[in-house]
C-alpha cells in the first residue's frame, strides 16, 4: 500500500513504458520492410516474379502482414507506452492493476506475432485490418481487455472529476475500440453477410482508424503541446467541441467506404453528409493547436519533437481535408480503389499518426533513460523521412492513384492503367527504402547517448 | 490545466458512458443493423439462389467453391481484386451487370474489397477457360506477360516435369468460375462478340508492325511464345494448347477477327477492348509470323487431280459434318466451343494437317484420324488448301 502513495510514474511506469516503446519500435521496421518489400514487387513484372515461388512471401499475405504489424504492433504499442506514461500524470495515480500491466505487455506482442504467423502460414480471415485469424484475435481481445482495465481503470479509480482533454481522448479511444474490436471478429467476420456484412465492415475499418488511432493521437499532441511550449491550450471550448463532434460523428460514416456498393443506397447518401461534417471537427482541433502554437512556431527549430508534432499536424490537415472531398458521390467515382486512397491512408497512419509517436518517443526517451540523442541523427531521421515520404511516396502515389481511376474511365484493358501507374510504384519502393533507413537512423539514436533533449525540465502534469 | 467548473461532459463516467459504448451503439444499430434489416426486407433473390446456398452441397458441407473461396481469402486475393461492379465509372460496360445485393447474400465474410489492383471479379464466371486460370494462377505471366500478380505455385504439384494443379487450386477456379454466374448469359455477350464485320485491312506500314510487336509481347507471348510458335510460358496447361502462329498463313481480317471474337472453350480470350488501330497493328504482326507459309500452302493445291481425290477423303470422313462443305463451318457448328476453323480463311503447312491428322487437337470436337496416311493424307492436304478463298485475300 506504501507504494500507491509514491509519485506518480516511478519505476514500473517507466519500465512499461519503456518496453512498449521498444516494443513499437520493433514491429514499425518489420512492418516497414514488409511495406518496402511489397512496395518493390508492386513496380513490374519482373519485380512480382522475384522470389515468387516462396509462399511465405506471397505478396498478398505480406500485404496483410504490413498493415496488421503497423497497426497492431507499432501505433497500438506506441499509443499503449503513451497512455502508460500520461494517465499517472493527469490523474495523480499510479497506475491500477500493475500486475496484469506487467504480464499484458509482453502478451501483447505475443498476441501480434501470432496473429503474424497466422496470416503469413495462409490463415488470413477475409476482414480488413482483421485478418489474424481467430485464435489469435483471442489473445489480443484478452491483452486489449487488460489494457483497457489497467487504463481506464486507473482513470475511474483515480477520484478525478475533471479530466484533462488528454483522458477524454483516451478513455473513448480503448472503450470503443474494445467493442469494435469484438464486433469485427465476430459479427463482421462469421455472421454479417454480403452487402450487410460490406456495411459492418465500413464501420469497422473507419473506426480502427476513427476511433483508435486518431483519438490515441491527438491525446498525445494534446498533452505534448503545452508540455513543450509550457502553455496551456487556447481554448478548452474548442476542445470540447472538437471531442463531442468527433465521438458523435465519426462513427457514423463508414459506410463510406463502400459507396456504389451493393449496400443500402440510403446509408450511402447518409454517409455523404456525416462524414462531411469531419471537416469541421478537425479544422476545430487544429485551430486549437494552431492557437497555441501562436508566437512560438521558431520553437519548432530546436526542438525535434515539436516539428514532427507540427508537421504531424499539417499532414493531418491534408488528409482530414482529403477524407470529407472523398465522400462527394462525384469525386468518389474516379478515386475510389485507386492508390489515390493508399496514398491518404498512408498520409494519416505514416504522416499524422506514426509522426505523433516520433514526436512522443524523443520527448520520452530522455526521460526514461536519463540520457539524450543526437541531434544530428534526429535531424536526418525527420528530413529523410519527410522528404521520400512527401514526394516520393505521397504526391507519387496520389498521381498513380489518378491516373489509375482516369484509364477505367476508358474502355481501354486493365493493363494499360497497370502499366502506367508502375513508375510511380517504383518511385514509392525508393521512398520505402530511405524512410526505413530513416527509421533504422531513428532506432539506433535511441541507444546511442547524446545530449539533445536533455535540456527540457520535466514537466509534470 | 484543471477546469474550474465541474462539467459532465469531462467526466470519465460520462465519457465513457455516452462517448464510449453510446456512441458505439448508435453507429452500430443505426449504421450496421439498420441496413442489415432493410436488407433483409428488401432483397428478392432468384428462387434457385434464395433455396440454395452455391457454397455448401446436400449435406451442408463446403463443396469446392466453398473451399475455394476460402483459399481466396487465405491468400488475401480480396486485396487486389474487388467484388463488386458499380453503376458508375464505365463498370458495366468493362465488367457486366452492376452487383445487387443479394448475389452476395451467403458470401460470410463478404468479398467485396476496399482496393482494385487487378480487374474486378464480380463478373468472372464464364469469362475466361479453366486452363486460363490454372496457367495464370501458377504463373500470371504466362497469360498475360506483362502483369504484376504474384505466382501461386504451391497450388500446384510437379508431376514428371509438368505442373498439375491441386485440390486447392482446383476449388479455388470452381470458385472464379462461379462467381456471377447468375449473370453469365449477360458477361457472355460482353466477352465474346458472335460477330466481327470490318471494312477491310488498312495499307499496312513498318509502323504497324512495330507497333504490333510490342502488343504481341505485351499481351501474346505468354501462351504463343516469343517466337509464336505456341510454346509459352502457359504451354504445359492449356488444352487446346496455343496456337503455333508460324505454321499457318492467316489474313490479317482473320487474325482481326480472332482476336476481336476470342475463341470461346479455347483460353483464347477476346481482345476487343484493345483499340481498332492496335488490332490491326497486332493482326499485321501476327499474319508476318506465318506469310512464308502461304505459297508452299498454295503450291500443295496445284494438282487438279490431287483436290478432286482429297475432296473424297474430306466427304467419306465426314469432315463436312463440323468444318462444312467447301470449308465454310455450317451455322449449327458454330456452336462448338472452341468453333472449328473455316478453311476459307486460313492456310496451313502440311506438316501441320498431317500433325492434327495424326494426333487431333485435345480439348477440341477434333480426333485423331490416323488411318488417313500416304497418298490419302497428301490428297487431303491439297483439297484443304484448295478451300483458301484466294481470291478474296490477295498476297500482301
Amino acid at each position: 500500500m506504501s507504494d500507491e502513495a509514491k509519485p506518480p510514474g516511478t519505476t514500473d511506469e517507466l519500465g512499461l513504458v519503456k518496453f512498449h516503446i521498444i516494443a513499437a519500435v520493433c514491429w514499425l521496421i518489420a512492418g516497414m520492410l514488409a511495406g518496402t518489400f511489397m512496395g518493390y514487387r508492386l513496380s513490374g513484372a519482373s519485380a512480382a516474379e522475384w522470389l515468387g515461388d516462396i509462399e511465405l512471401l506471397s505478396f498478398g499475405r505480406i500485404r496483410i502482414l504490413h498493415t496488421h504489424m503497423v497497426i497492431f504492433g507499432w501505433l497500438s504499442n506506441g499509443f499503449f507506452a503513451f497512455s502508460y506514461y500520461a494517465i499517472p500524470r493527469l490523474t495523480g495515480r499510479r497506475l491500477f492493476a500493475r500486475g496484469i500491466a506487467k504480464l499484458n505487455a509482453p502478451f501483447v506482442q505475443l498476441a501480434v506475432l501470432l496473429g503474424g504467423i497466422g496470416i503469413l502460414t495462409g490463415n488470413a480471415e477475409g476482414v480488413e485490418y482483421a485478418e489474424s485469424p481467430w485464435w489469435a484475435d483471442v489473445v489480443f481481445a484478452l491483452s486489449f481487455v487488460g489494457m483497457v482495465l489497467v487504463n481506464v481503470g486507473t482513470i475511474l479509480t483515480s477520484g478525478v472529476r475533471n479530466m484533462y482533454v488528454t483522458l477524454w481522448y483516451l478513455v473513448l479511444g480503448f472503450v470503443f475500440t474494445t467493442l469494435n474490436f469484438v464486433m469485427a471478429n465476430t459479427i463482421v467476420a462469421h455472421v454479417a453477410p454480403g452487402a450487410a456484412g460490406a456495411a459492418l465492415e465500413g464501420l469497422w475499418i473507419h473506426n480502427a482508424v476513427g476511433l483508435w488511432v486518431t483519438p490515441m493521437g491527438v491525446a498525445i499532441v494534446y498533452y505534448l503541446l503545452p508540455v513543450i511550449l509550457k502553455r496551456p491550450i487556447a481554448s478548452h471550448k474548442l476542445s470540447l467541441i472538437g471531442f463531442w463532434t468527433l465521438a458523435f460523428f465519426y462513427p457514423l460514416g463508414g459506410s463510406h467506404h463502400f459507396f456504389y456498393s451493393p449496400t443500402p443506397w440510403w446509408l450511402q447518401i447518409l454517409a455523404v453528409p456525416l462524414t462531411f461534417a469531419l471537416i469541421f471537427v478537425v479544422y476545430t482541433v487544429v485551430y486549437n493547436f494552431f492557437a497555441t502554437m501562436k508566437g512560438q512556431w521558431k520553437t519548432m527549430a530546436r526542438s525535434i519533437p515539436l516539428r514532427f508534432l507540427i508537421f504531424g499536424t499539417f499532414n493531418y490537415i491534408i488528409t482530414c481535408t482529403q477524407g470529407p472531398f472523398h465522400a462527394l458521390l462525384n469525386v468518389q467515382q474516379v478515386v475510389h480503389f485507386t492508390d489515390w486512397i493508399v496514398a491518404h491512408a498512408h498520409l494519416a497512419l505514416f504522416g499524422v499518426f506514426s509522426w505523433w509517436i516520433f514526436a512522443f518517443i524523443y520527448w520520452i526517451w530522455p526521460r526514461i533513460t536519463g540520457h539524450g540523442y543526437s541531434r544530428a541523427l534526429a535531424e536526418w531521421h525527420f528530413w529523410i523521412t519527410l522528404i521520400a515520404f512527401w514526394v516520393l511516396y505521397y504526391v507519387a502515389d496520389t498521381i498513380a492513384g489518378l491516373m489509375q481511376g482516369m484509364f477505367w474511365l476508358t474502355t481501354l484493358p486493365l493493363m494499360d492503367s497497370i502499366e502506367a501507374a508502375e513508375p510511380f510504384w517504383a518511385t514509392r519502393a525508393i521512398s520505402g527504402v530511405l524512410i526505413t533507413i530513416g527509421t533504422t537512423l531513428f532506432i539506433i539514436n535511441l541507444f546511442r547517448k547524446g545530449n539533445e533533449g536533455l535540456e527540457v525540465a520535466d514537466v509534470s502534469n | 490545466m484543471s477546469a474550474t467548473k465541474e462539467i459532465a461532459a469531462e467526466k470519465p463516467m460520462f465519457v465513457l458512458l455516452v462517448a464510449g459504448f453510446g456512441f458505439f451503439l448508435l453507429s452500430f444499430i443505426g449504421m450496421g443493423l439498420g441496413p442489415w434489416i432493410s436488407l433483409s426486407a428488401t432483397m428478392e433473390p432468384p428462387k434457385e439462389l434464395a433455396d440454395a446456398n452455391p457454397y455448401r452441397d446436400d449435406n451442408g458441407d463446403k463443396n469446392a467453391a466453398g473451399r475455394g473461396r476460402e483459399v481466396y481469402i487465405n491468400e488475401g486475393c480480396w486485396h487486389c481484386h474487388s467484388q463488386f461492379v458499380r453503376p458508375v465509372a464505365n463498370e458495366e460496360f468493362r465488367y457486366g451487370p452492376v452487383s445487387q445485393a443479394w448475389e452476395s447474400m451467403y458470401d460470410v465474410p463478404n468479398t467485396f474489397g476496399t482496393r482494385r489492383i487487378g480487374p474486378d471479379l464480380a463478373r468472372e464466371a464464364g469469362r475466361r477457360s479453366d486452363d486460363w486460370h490454372y496457367a495464370h494462377l501458377w504463373n500470371p505471366r504466362s497469360t498475360v506477360p506483362r502483369s504484376i500478380m504474384p505466382k501461386y505455385t504451391w497450388l500446384f504439384e510437379q508431376q514428371g516435369d509438368a505442373w498439375v494443379p491441386t485440390e486447392k487450386a482446383k476449388d479455388l477456379v470452381a470458385y472464379l468460375q462461379g462467381l456471377g454466374i447468375t449473370k453469365k448469359e449477360d458477361v457472355r455477350k460482353l466477352v465474346w462478340p458472335t460477330r466481327v464485320v470490318t471494312a477491310g485491312a488498312p495499307v499496312a506500314t513498318e509502323a504497324h508492325g512495330k507497333r504490333g510487336a510490342e502488343l504481341f509481347a505485351k499481351h501474346c507471348i505468354g501462351c504463343h511464345g516469343e517466337k509464336g510458335d505456341g510454346l509459352g510460358m502457359a504451354k504445359d496447361f492449356l488444352k487446346p494448347g496455343a496456337a503455333d502462329l508460324t505454321t499457318r498463313y492467316l489474313p490479317r481480317e482473320e487474325v482481326f477477327r480472332v482476336l476481336f471474337m476470342g475463341s470461346e472453350g479455347s483460353s483464347m480470350p477476346s481482345f476487343s477492348e484493345l483499340t481498332e488501330k492496335d488490332l490491326w497493328a497486332l493482326s499485321q504482326y501476327v499474319h508476318d509470323l506465318g506469310k512464308q507459309v502461304r505459297k508452299p500452302a498454295l503450291a500443295t493445291a496445284g494438282n487438279a487431280a490431287a483436290i478432286e481425290r482429297g475432296r473424297e477423303v474430306y466427304r467419306k470422313n465426314a469432315c463436312a459434318s463440323c468444318h462444312g462443305e467447301s470449308g465454310m463451318v455450317p451455322p449449327a457448328m458454330e456452336g462448338l466451343k472452341p468453333a472449328p476453323k473455316h478453311f476459307r480463311d486460313r492456310l496451313y503447312t502440311a506438316d501441320y494437317i498431317k500433325k492434327v491428322m495424326a494426333e487431333g487437337r485435345p480439348g477440341t470436337a477434333m480426333v485423331p484420324f490416323a488411318k488417313i496416311q500416304g497418298q490419302e493424307l497428301d490428297d487431303l492436304v491439297a483439297y484443304i488448301s484448295s478451300l483458301f478463298n484466294q481470291a478474296n485475300y490477295k498476297e500482301e
